[in-house]
């Protein structure tokens, strides 16, 4: 949420007097009103010829068109039932659902609200399909469902079960609807908060859909010691949770007091919420939750100024680098003390061999000698930068390369080994770290290949392309790195992917077969974050089947970067799997990790969104179904891509981006 | 028409309109009627598709045979419409339910010239419309339904709720009728497809009595122990309670049964639907419904409200949309 204000609006159960009621809700601060559009015991026949005479409502000049279009909520008649058994009732009500939404697209509301009572929902959908479909008007429809189902609850009781139907149910008939809708972005739902309130799995369930408002009954609130409306605790942060979602809030019901003490209790409890700006990533993240952006591709495109502006300003990451390469430096020198020594006695031991002797000379030679760093990829030099403090901090001696592609970024390296690092040991080299040869190579390589994946913006080819700049045994940072996913319900991030850019139906399938990089807020993770592909670096070629290392042209470890993996989760809560979340860890050096899974997010460190990754056809998953997805990291000599497929039970999805087909990353 | 010299500019037409209201006093839409044990009746009306969803009452002395009379004056003004009102037990006593979900005690004073109706109390607990209201016990207990779906036994003496059933159905609950010699159960039909018994007593309902394949409009007992329901689809069902499986269905209507009116000592029943048709049946032992009167031209809208006379077995009243009372004289 870009400006992250709670925004309450209040339900009329009927407007009698239409200016007064508006009035006095602006005059009390509520943004917007919810009222019926059509007095709500006003029954009539609909007649296709248009024979009634009169109007089935009054004029709508008695307001403004601006008041109409940006505060005015429009309910429809609670008696509508185009879904019912009779076919009689199921036409009648049709035609009256389709003459009050041509009203309220007449009247260019900015929301229609409406009510589900069951697992009955074609026809409904059916209509609102014809009516999205020849609306110009953005209107979005707030579909309005209670969390519990009191009729379930009554039903269960008897049978002496846990009532966790009661709340699966209103849950159902809100997804299917949804799922009918085609998870439509512009259908959202709006849940009342009930007295007694559900396990916390439920709530976060309910977190993942895209709640456009929650209903807060005037019956919740209880009179303090000072006669003001207040809500119990466990309400309280139901509220602050859900408006921290995204979701504005409704006050409903008859009035048990006066109406500005409920809006000025909703501003007061959003404002003592626990201040989430102390969270860096938060606050950077404003206003970019749910906002879907393709990966950066760096080793195909060079980034401009403005992205290496954004990156460098992660005020977290470069310090675990520079402890890392810390760490490296006094690792090296420690490993050279310990090498001179154990030379050096053997030197006393022996002392033969005029050719040991001059060994030994060697040795302590190169325990002076600078120890070279190549930074690769090393954009507008902020890991030589880190690098330089490194060496300060370990009062050791650098040599430091810079190995960029990006011409214009070599520009910057250039000017600042001329001014800034003149003192310095910095060299600046242009080129592809997977072609150039440079001499003496490297005792560590340090580079930042990564992407929110982990390997998806190809760190693992270029470091094996780099190997050969570096020394048998030398060290690179990073070390180690894998990527997770968890598979999550998430209706908001599938409808936005599937809709970005969309030039064509193939486009929306392409979108599907993508990954999308994404602070992720409206979702819910089905089950628990698993691993998925590991990296090492410096890697060890593959053996053939003799079992011994083969080699590339260069004599370098001829790796092999195709992955595949399986994983499985045991569902423990019916929900809608709509795709996955992505993140990944890595060891630079040492105990230095870098983390965006969430259970080990290294805080404040902002460089990294995760990624989202879709699903074509969302899986209706049930308690105690297994999800098992298998992930492929698929080449050819010209791109990298994954594939994806999803099996649940006998459903299976289709195999994702089957040879690449919609997204790769070019090589 | 006489011409107006007021000259609107027509550009500013809809802010005109806006601001004048001073055609807003229309005709308004009768919704039930009432008539106590000594003839006094009570009427509601709403305003339904004007500029102002407001609504009234009026309550009228015993009626003289003449036929047609003209609308009676509004004895009591509401800030919203009115679904259902009753007397409590005595003539200058009524119970009001409002559209926004309040409900208020208006008496007369008998010494007052000016017939003035006062609010005695008033409070609005109801989150939705009250819908339908009916007496448990006379002058003490009374039932009301809402579209919020929740169900209220009120203490009348004081207004206070003494049984408050929430979530009783999970849509507008349209009907309400207490059991016959009970004092303490009553049915309530919804637009969730379900008829339930309740006693007043207990916080669950005793038993749904049947799901219908629509919504139940409205529903009435007949005697203890067999009650009528009318639905969307306009069809008229009646269970046996002992029985409750077994629905029957004793006819259809081409509209929505609005309302069913039980004159118990005749075995008659007159039924209203969302249109301009009033139906009288007699009702057999063998379930069997025999149409004994029909009219479709007293009124020119839906009728809304019948009442049983309650010296003329064979007379019955009705309100409707039209803004218009009538007397049907019903010939057997």
């Amino acid at each position: 949420m870009a400006n992250h204000e709670i925004s309450c609006g209040l339900e009329y159960i009927i407007a009698p007097d239409l200016q007064a009621c508006l009035s006095e809700a602006l005059h009390a601060n509520f943004a917007f009103i919810v009222l019926p559009i059509v007095h709500p015991r006003f029954r009539r026949s609909f007649l296709p010829s248009g024979g009634t005479v009169g109007g089935f409502t009054r004029s709508d000049m008695i307001l403004s068109p601006q008041d109409w279009n940006s505060r005015i909520v429009g309910r429809l008649s609670h008696y509508l039932d185009p879904d019912s058994a009779s076919p009689l009732v199921r036409q009648r009500h049709e035609d009256c659902l389709n003459e009050e939404l041509a009203y309220c697209r007449g009247l260019g509301l900015p929301a229609v609200m409406l009510n589900l009572h069951s697992r009955n929902v074609n026809n409904l959908a059916r209509n609102l399909h014809t009516y999205m479909d020849s609306s110009q008007h953005p209107t979005l429809i707030w579909t309005c469902v209670p969390m519990l189902c009191q009729r379930t609850l009554r039903a269960q009781e008897s049978a002496d079960n846990d009532n966790i139907e009661a709340w699966n149910e209103p849950w159902y008939w809100w997804t299917t609807f949804h799922e009918r809708m085609g998870w439509d972005k512009r259908i959202g739902v709006v849940v009342e908060i009930p007295a007694d309130l559900p396990p916390q799995e439920v709530l976060k369930r309910w977190l993942g859909e895209p709640i456009k408002a929650i209903i807060v009954p005037t019956t919740l609130f209880h009179n303090n010691k000072k006669g003001y409306p207040v809500l119990s605790r466990a309400h309280q942060q139901v509220v602050v949770s859900m408006v921290e979602h995204d979701a504005q809030v409704i006050v409903s019901g008859a009035r048990r007091s006066n109406i500005e003490y409920y809006l000025q209790y909703l501003y007061r409890l959003w404002k003592k919420r626990p201040y989430v700006a102390d969270d860096p990533m938060l606050s950077y993240a404003k206003g970019w939750e749910d906002y879907l952006q393709i990966p950066l591709q760096p080793l195909a495109d060079n980034l401009d100024t403005h992205t290496y502006n954004v990156f460098e300003k992660d005020p977290i990451k470069y310090d675990q680098y520079q402890k890392a390469i810390a760490q490296a430096l006094n690792d090296l020198q420690k490993k050279r003390k310990e090498e001179s020594i154990n030379n050096e006695s053997n030197t006393e031991i022996i002392n033969t061999s005029a050719k040991e002797i001059i060994q030994g000379d060697n040795t302590s030679k190169e325990n002076e000698r600078a120890i070279t760093v190549m930074v690769l990829g090393a954009g507008r030099g902020p890991l030589v930068r880190a690098t330089l403090n490194a060496a300060d901090i370990t009062n050791s001696k650098v040599k430091v390369v810079a190995v960029e592609k990006n011409p214009c970024a070599v520009v910057v390296l250039t000017a600042q080994a001329k001014e800034v690092w003149r003192d310095r040991d910095v060299s600046v080299i242009s080129g592809d770290m997977r072609q150039i040869n440079i001499s003496p190579k490297a005792d560590i390589i340090v580079s930042e290949l990564l992407g929110s994946w982990g390997d998806n913006e190809l760190s693992p080819e270029c470091l094996d392309g780099a190997a050969g700049l570096l020394k048998n045994g030398g060290i690179s940072i990073p070390r180690e790195y894998k990527s997770y996913v968890v598979p999550i319900s998430s209706a908001r991030l599938w409808a936005a992917a599937r809709v970005a850019n969309p030039t064509n139906a193939q486009q929306m399938e392409k979108n599907l077969e993508t990954l999308w990089v994404v602070y992720m807020q409206n979702k819910h993770d089905i089950g628990e974050i698993k691993e998925v592909f590991a990296f090492e670096h410096p890697e060890k070629g593959v053996k053939n089947h003799e079992g011994q290392e083969l080699l590339d042209y260069r004599g370098l470890p001829l790796t092999d970067n195709r992955r595949s993996t399986t994983l499985r989760w045991e569902v423990q809560q019916d929900n809608v799997m709509h795709g996955f979340g992505g993140y990944f860890d890595c060891l630079l050096y040492g105990k230095e990790i870098i983390s965006i899974v969430p259970s080990t997010h290294s805080p404040g460190m902002i460089s990294w969104f995760p990624v989202f990754i879709p699903i074509k056809t969302p899986l209706r998953v049930l308690k105690g179904d297994t999800i098992t997805a298998t992930f492929w990291r698929c080449m050819n000599p010209r791109k990298v891509w994954y594939e994806w497929i999803v099996e649940v039970g006998n459903q299976a999805t289709p195999l994702h981006n089957r040879n690449g087909r919609s997204s790769e990353m070019l090589l | 028409m006489d011409n107006s010299n007021k000259i609107v500019p027509p550009h500013l037409n809809a802010e005109v309109y806006r601001t004048d209201t001073s055609g807003t006093s229309t005709q308004p839409y009768l919704d039930y009627i009432r008539i106590n044990t000594d003839g006094t009746s009570l009427i509601g009306c709403s305003e339904l598709t004007g500029r102002y969803w407001n609504g009234g009452a009026s309550i009228c002395s015993k009626w003289s045979d003449n036929k047609t009379r003209r609308p009676p004056k509004k004895d009591i003004y509401l800030t919203s419409g009115s679904a259902d009102g009753c007397f409590i037990e005595r003539s200058n006593k009524v119970l009001l339910g409002d559209d926004s979900g309040a409900l208020s005690i208006w008496t007369c004073n008998a010494d007052d010239a000016w017939d003035q109706w006062n609010e005695d109390m008033s409070v609005a607990e109801h989150d939705g419309g009250v819908m339908a209201m009916d007496c448990l016990t006379p002058g003490n207990e009374y039932v009301t339904v809402g579209a919020d779906g929740n169900i209220k036994v009120w203490d009348i003496s004081d207004l206070i709720c003494a049984r408050n059933y929430i979530a009783a159905h999970s849509k507008s609950i349209y009907g309400v009728s207490v059991r016959p010699q009970s004092g303490s159960s009553f049915a309530t039909g919804s637009l969730d497809y379900y008829a339930s018994l309740w006693d007043g007593n207990v916080e669950k309902p005793v038993l749904d009595l049947t799901r219908n394949d629509c919504g139940i409009r409205c529903l009435q007992w007949l005697d203890e122990y067999h009650l009528f329901f009318g639905d969307e689809a306009g069809a008229l069902s009646l269970i046996d309670i002992r029985n409750p499986e077994n629905v029957t269905k004793l006819t259809e209507f081409p509209a929505a049964i609005h309302k069913i009116c039980v004159q118990p000592e005749c075995d008659r029943v007159s039924v209203c639907c969302d249109n301009k048709i009033l139906s009288v049946f007699e009702f057999h032992d063998d379930c069997k419904l025999n149409l004994i009167y029909e009219n479709s031209n007293l009124h020119s809208n839906y009728i809304r409200g019948m009442a049983w006379d309650v010296d003329d077995k064979n007379v019955l009243h009705t309100v409707g949309w039209d803004g218009e009372t009538k007397i049907h004289k019903i010939i057997t």
